[in-house]
């Protein structure tokens, strides 16, 4: 997988800046999909610091995407409902309906966006 | 000094007689040696007399050399202005030839040409004279079956009789003189003209209406086909990077990710306290999550948009969710 996304990297760097948004939408519909809404419940209640969660190989595959670009600022919580709405709306009504998901998914994103460097 | 007398003969080589005494006191030897010499002189003066003889021949005519070429070259006289002149007397000769070609040449193209006139005149006279005969012949055979019009107008003046009509009397006031009626016929007759004129104006302007709107919706549908085509093709390059993204993804997963997809389950909107999990909505049929200690949840299809309560009951078989149908 750093292969493919090492590969991609002059790719990333030509188009990436225009598509970013796209890009981390894609993977986070297939990420979230393979997520049960339990699991996520779950990481919610218990506070899950969910980039903690994660490989240390896939928080480098992260970072490799998110060098490539020069601002992560469209990346909060309303996007990142907005971008899993369509495919993964179970988990989306999760943190549009619920008071405590949505606190959650707003500190991921600061701790996320702080890892990478743009918080 | 001596005077020499001039007058005296002077002798110069006095004779001695003694001397001739001894000459002939002179040998034989001695003599036939004098004779030899004598005639050996002679002899040579012979040789070189013929010597000097010969060379004056040979000075005068050369004794031919065994091998002799024998030739000349004769370069001729040149003479520019007389060259000059020959030339231009040729190049005269030549135009007046040419041009008396010419001349006879177009004076057998007029005459081919009057000719060739004379033929389509004759051709022309001809036709015409057959039109007009042709002519004739139908006119005639016109006149035949049709009554002058003289007899015509007679006629209808004795049917206008007949019914009751009379002519009327040109003195008369409000009655119209001849011209006068051809006249208004003429001005009928030009309005029912114009009429016309203008129905087929107004029917060919309606036609290029009519065209011009077909046009237009052509166009317009041209182009909305386009703007669809490139709808769909913008579309296709947006989903381009979405589709990198979760081709990132899937690899990621491949690698180790969260495990495999449980089958979710349905919840309805009433849910028993502290549970959560997943429910349909009911308006449109999205999945919807809910949490638990949620008290509401929102359908996430933007078209719909939904907020439900959710109720709690209280569970006394200890199942956290509890199926509502």
């Amino acid at each position: 997988m750093t292969d493919v996304i090492h590969r991609l990297s002059p790719f990333i760097k030509g188009f990436g800046k225009q598509f970013a948004p796209d890009i981390l939408k894609g993977f986070l519909i297939n990420y979230l999909k393979s997520m049960p809404v339990k699991v996520i419940i779950k990481h919610v209640e218990a506070n899950v610091n969910f980039w903690e969660q994660l490989p240390i190989q896939k928080q480098q595959q992260f970072r490799t995407l998110a060098n490539n670009l020069d601002n992560f600022d469209f990346f909060t919580s309303e996007w990142f409902i907005n971008a899993i709405r369509e495919e993964v709306p179970a988990t989306a009504s999760l943190f549009i309906g619920w008071k405590k998901g949505s606190n959650w998914l707003d500190r991921q994103v600061k701790i996320i966006k702080k890892e990478l460097g743009f918080g | 000094m001596s005077v020499e007398d001039v007058y005296a003969s002077k002798v110069i080589n006095p004779t001695d007689p003694s001397v001739n005494k001894d000459q002939k006191k002179q040998t034989d030897s001695e003599y036939w040696d004098e004779r030899a010499k004598t005639e050996r002189a002679k002899r040579e003066y012979e040789e070189e007399s013929a010597m000097r003889t010969k060379s004056k021949d040979q000075a005068i005519n050369p004794p031919e050399p065994p091998f002799q070429f024998k030739g000349s070259i004769n370069m001729g006289d040149i003479d520019m202005q007389r060259d000059a002149r020959e030339a231009k007397e040729a190049t005269e000769a030549e135009n007046a030839r040419r041009d008396k070609e010419l001349k006879e040449e177009r004076e057998k193209r007029e005459v081919v040409e009057k000719e060739k006139h004379q033929l389509e005149l004759a051709g022309i006279q001809k036709d015409m004279n057959q039109k007009m005969e042709s002519l004739e012949k139908t006119i005639l055979a016109g006149n035949a079956n049709q009554k002058s019009i003289t007899t015509q107008i007679g006629e209808i003046q004795e049917l206008a009789g007949v019914l009751g009509f009379q002519r009327p009397d040109p003195t008369l006031a409000g009655s119209l003189d001849v011209s006068t009626r051809i006249e208004l016929i003429k001005l009928q007759n030009e309005n029912a003209r114009a009429e016309r004129e203008f129905k087929r104006e107004m029917r060919r302007e309606e036609r290029e209406y009519q065209r011009l709107m077909r046009k237009d919706d052509d166009d317009r549908h041209f182009q909305q086909g386009e703007a669809d085509r490139q709808a769909k093709r913008d579309g296709m390059f947006a989903k381009a990077p979405e589709m990198v993204g979760r081709a990132i993804a899937s690899g990621m997963m491949e690698g180790g990710g969260a495990g495999a997809k449980q089958k979710p389950q349905s919840y309805h909107l009433e849910a028993a306290a502290g549970a959560g999990g997943e429910a349909e909505c009911p308006y449109c049929g999205s999945d919807i999550a809910i949490g638990p200690t949620a008290r509401s949840a929102v359908c996430p299809n933007p078209e719909c948009g939904a907020k439900l309560p959710i109720k709690r009951v209280v569970e006394e078989t200890g199942e956290d969710d509890r199926r509502n149908s």
